[in-house]
């Protein structure tokens, strides 16, 4: 047999040579460890058993981007020595109340029993998303999470509130990244707890602590001890009861900061704001600035705008990322300020910037990436604040761009497709059109010329939503061109099923498929059979299915769980189906469901 | 038929009732002045019952008439109490429309059961109350509780007919903007900052406010959004449609809800006499009892509610609470 220790030394004589197969098992490990895609780890894995043992054990990271897609036993036999983790759990539709609350699909419960377990001993990081945690379940992850762990993110969770941190804070030793963002936590009504003050006395290891969604008011005194001993500290993301005068305070105790969540950025009324001025601001952001480390920006809860500009000629030069949109700047506040943003690759905005605003930043704004162009006023009938303009603007100056998610009230077909064409980039493309079946407000065509642009000429698409008036023809053309569209989300568009059927037979790399309101009906649902399997979910609401069309799906492929949710509980719907949540599952139908949904 | 509008049904049509709790809502404001828009709605021709005029509470009693339109309604009334339409179909935890009348829970003061079920013998027996304020000697006479269902079904339509051309009908969920940030949004707007941007021409006050509602003993939260309401009645009846399902079962543990614990939930709450109050936080942080200030007032300020026992609610508003005491 090969003598394949090329990596180990000669065995000396008392030691036996390991057997030939067990060397390979090692140096196969070795050589897995530098494969880091996802998608090239499973296709090794599928070469032969020891491939798969040997790639079981190297892998790393853990994505379960549908935590009802696969139970953490499962996870933790096949990928014992995960170190990152990363679980998703409920649909993105969720978010905007279509699903009743009690759905139940996205509890933490489950996985936080497997790691009270030592399920994965390893374990260093866990990010969760759209996930319900209790109090409880964190208080079980503080007390059994192995002293590896590192870090911890929440995004878009809810269920938990300041005690659950608390318990965190005070048993993680070494923990050093806490980031909770956009979470709905429940406060109890008077017991706040005081998790700042939880952590250990003593220096900790803290470089990230994000709480910018926390909506009670963390005691600064605690908080400021806290960053006093985080000598480590990079990303600091404040919510919006810390004060200017109190994160100036802040900001002198963490010079190297690269990531900071301003907060309220208003005077307060506080101690530490007495005499504060616009000349102590620009100093603190001016320190900032030269220590050249400062790229990303956030916050900005309640903007008084005279102090926008302390930011601007000192630190701006060196942003990367910067997100306004909580703040409702108009555009001659906005425009001095980002004029100084040469470097700017993602923004977050709010359409109170207006065209002229967002045509300024797209002749400064080189750079740019990743945009967002969020309403402020976020109602079908809100004044129009931007419009095509704002659009055909942004297309002629950033032709870097690729992801943009743009909020407006009216759109024409010349503005997307002159966007299709400069910004040959482009991977997400969302835009919503406000008004529902909103057409070209120029010529009262449909928006079906825009969107066939868009998958026609950026090859790269890898997102897109719809919005406005769309006939079929859209379908056929997304479906004709978009072959490496992944995630797709249509609301209150199309004819009938042939658009479906279009987007089923034609999108041949579509895994997630979120519909909402739209004419479509079994024969269109029908017409994905072949490729559902491949799909990470399928979601339709408010469409005309039937519970027949649904059952012959559930029948034909058992290892879907094929969901439908009742989304008045209060009212009983007899007729049609409600909402159609179908996801692949290795575990099969879920056992914590309530009276208001069917699982097939 | 494609449900593009997928309005937020407050109340689809008379067989979507289910048991539902009532709501007091202690309104000194009720007058034309403090209700702004509400004139938008209909008048409601209600031919077959008198329309009693409104007069003044005072501490003395008072025999209510059932509202029917907003002029009635808000012309000097003091107590909201809203009408019981009894359930016409299964509500979803699969009672019928029998066995769920026969099994309402009913809670309020001894004085006011008696009146209640009075007036309210020609329907179904006892309705639920919630009492947002009792008012423990006045009676109230359910006096067009006979041909309340009707009434109110009839007004509901009314009302849907009214809104749909007075502001296009919201839909659920669109824009696709998470109510989080819709929220701090309209709170940004509504209150005008610094001198800069007192003149400066923001956008206009946004059409929606979603505040978590909760309840002791539901196992989860709702939300509903204050805009979508005009009055403390509308509120009252969404309220009570959404967690009629808790109430059913409150007094269990979990608040889980089971037909088993109907009769006992019932028993329960009629020895311990427990009143739920609705309450809501405001901007500075205190709890408040729901309907002593304008409703605007209230939408502006209200940042979150919570229905809770009476008991619990002894130290909210001092002036409700004497009241309470010198009419017990």
């Amino acid at each position: 047999m090969s003598e394949e220790d090329e990596d180990q030394a000669p065995p000396k004589r008392p030691r036996a040579t390991p057997p030939p197969d067990q060397v390979l098992d090692n140096v196969l490990e070795t050589v897995l460890q530098f494969l880091a895609a996802p998608r090239d780890r499973s296709a090794a894995s599928l070469v032969c058993r020891s491939w798969h043992r040997a790639e079981s054990a190297t892998r790393v990271s853990l994505a379960v981007r549908n935590i009802l897609a696969a139970s953490p036993a499962r996870a933790a036999r096949r990928f014992p020595n995960a170190h990152h983790i990363l679980l998703k759990g409920r649909p993105r539709f969720a978010d905007f109340n279509l699903l009743p609350p009690g759905w139940a699909g996205s509890a933490f419960r489950p996985w936080a029993a497997a790691f009270a377990s030592a399920a994965f001993p390893a374990l260093r990081s866990l990010s969760l998303k759209r996930i319900t945690v209790t109090d409880d379940d964190l208080d079980l992850l503080a007390r059994s999470l192995p002293p590896s762990f590192r870090e911890l993110s929440f995004l878009l969770c809810d269920g938990f509130s300041s005690r659950g941190l608390a318990s965190i804070a005070s048993h993680c030793r070494g923990l050093r990244v806490l980031d909770v963002v956009d979470c709905e936590m429940n406060e109890e009504d008077d017991e706040v707890s005081d998790w700042v003050a939880a952590f250990p006395p003593g220096p900790t290891n803290l470089e990230s602590l994000c709480f910018e969604c926390f909506t009670p008011q963390v005691p600064f005194a605690a908080l400021e001890a806290l960053v006093a001993r985080s000598p480590r500290l990079r990303r600091l993301g404040v919510n919006q009861h810390v004060s200017l005068g109190q994160l100036r305070r802040l900001m002198a105790l963490t010079p190297h900061l690269t990531h900071l969540g301003t907060g309220a950025f208003r005077p307060g009324d506080g101690a530490e704001d007495e005499g504060l001025d616009l000349g102590q601001i620009l100093t603190a952001f001016s320190s900032a600035g030269r220590a050249n480390t400062l790229v990303s920006l956030s916050g900005f809860r309640d903007l008084a705008p005279e102090y926008l500009l302390t930011i601007a000629t000192v630190a701006a030069a060196n942003l990367t990322s910067l997100d306004l949109s909580y703040a409702p700047v108009t555009p001659d506040q906005f425009l001095p300020f980002i004029a100084q943003c040469r470097n700017l690759e993602t923004l977050w905005v709010l359409d109170s910037v207006r065209d002229e605003g967002l045509d300024a930043m797209a002749s400064f704004c080189k750079k740019l990436q990743f945009l967002r162009v969020l309403p402020l006023d976020a109602h079908e009938d809100a004044d129009e604040l931007v419009s095509e303009i704002g659009l055909a603007a942004i297309s002629e100056g950033c032709r870097g761009l690729r992801s943009i998610l743009y909020f407006c009230q009216r759109m024409t077909n010349a503005a997307v497709i002159t966007m299709s064409q400069n910004c040959p980039e482009l991977k997400v493309f969302r835009l919503c059109i406000m008004g529902r079946h909103q057409p070209d407000h120029m010529t009262g065509e449909p928006m079906d010329e825009g969107f066939g642009a868009i998958v026609r000429n950026c090859s790269k698409l890898t997102r897109l939503s719809t919005s406005g008036r769309l006939t079929d023809r859209a379908f056929e053309y997304i479906g004709k061109y978009g072959k490496s569209v992944r995630t797709l989300s249509v609301a209150f568009a199309g004819d009938g099923d042939l658009a479906l059927q279009h987007l089923l037979q034609g999108c041949s790399k579509l895994e997630k498929l979120e519909i909402r309101d739209c004419p479509f009906g079994d024969a269109g649902l029908l017409s994905g059979m072949h490729h559902f399997y491949n799909m990470r979910f399928v979601w339709m609401s408010g469409c005309n299915l039937t519970l027949q069309g649904c059952k012959e799906v559930a029948r034909r492929l058992p290892r879907m769980v094929v969901e439908l949710v009742n989304s008045q509980p209060e009212s009983e719907r007899t007729d049609g189906v409600d909402i159609l949540y179908m996801y692949r599952s290795l575990e099969g139908p879920r056992e914590d469901v309530p009276p208001f949904v069917k699982i097939l | 038929m494609c449900p593009c509008n997928y309005e937020r049904k407050q109340r689809t049509s008379s067989q979507t009732r289910a048991i539902r709790p009532h709501f007091l809502v202690h309104s000194p404001f009720s007058s034309p002045l403090a209700q702004p828009t509400s004139v938008k709605q209909a008048t409601r021709a209600a031919p077959h019952r008198a329309k009693k005029p409104q007069t003044h509470l005072s501490s003395s009693q008072q025999t209510y008439q059932k509202p029917r339109s907003p002029s009635t309604w808000s012309s000097n009334a003091r107590l909201m109490v809203l009408g019981m339409a009894p359930p016409q179909e299964r509500d979803y935890i699969g009672l019928s429309p029998a066995a769920a009348a026969a099994t309402e829970l009913r809670l309020g003061l001894p004085g006011t059961e008696d009146a209640a079920a009075d007036g309210g013998g020609a329907t179904t027996g006892a309705p639920l109350t919630l009492e947002l304020l009792s008012k423990g000697g006045a009676k109230r006479g359910f006096a067009g509780a006979a041909g309340g269902k009707a009434v109110a079904e009839e007004e509901d339509d009314e009302k849907k007919k009214a809104q749909a051309p007075a502001a296009k009908a919201q839909v659920v969920g669109w824009p696709p903007i998470r109510s989080y940030r819709k929220n701090t949004m309209a709170t940004n707007i509504s209150a005008p900052k610094s001198k800069d941007e007192v003149g400066a021409k923001q956008a206009p006050v946004p059409g929606c406010l979603y505040v978590k509602v909760s309840m002791d003993g539901a196992p989860y939260l709702r939300k509903v959004d204050l805009k979508m309401y005009k009055n403390y009645k509308e509120l009252s009846l969404e309220l009570e449609k959404k967690f009629s399902c808790f109430t059913v079962g409150h007094g269990e543990s979990n608040g889980k809800s089971g037909r088993d614990g109907l009769s006992d939930c019932r028993l329960m709450d009629l020895k311990s006499g427990a009143e739920l109050v609705l309450t809501y936080e405001d901007k500075d942080g205190d709890w408040m009892l729901v309907g002593d200030v304008p409703w605007r007032m209230f939408t502006d300020s209200c940042r979150r509610m919570r229905i809770m026992k009476g008991s619990d609610a002894v130290g909210l508003a001092p002036r409700a609470t004497e009241k309470i005491k010198n009419q017990k």
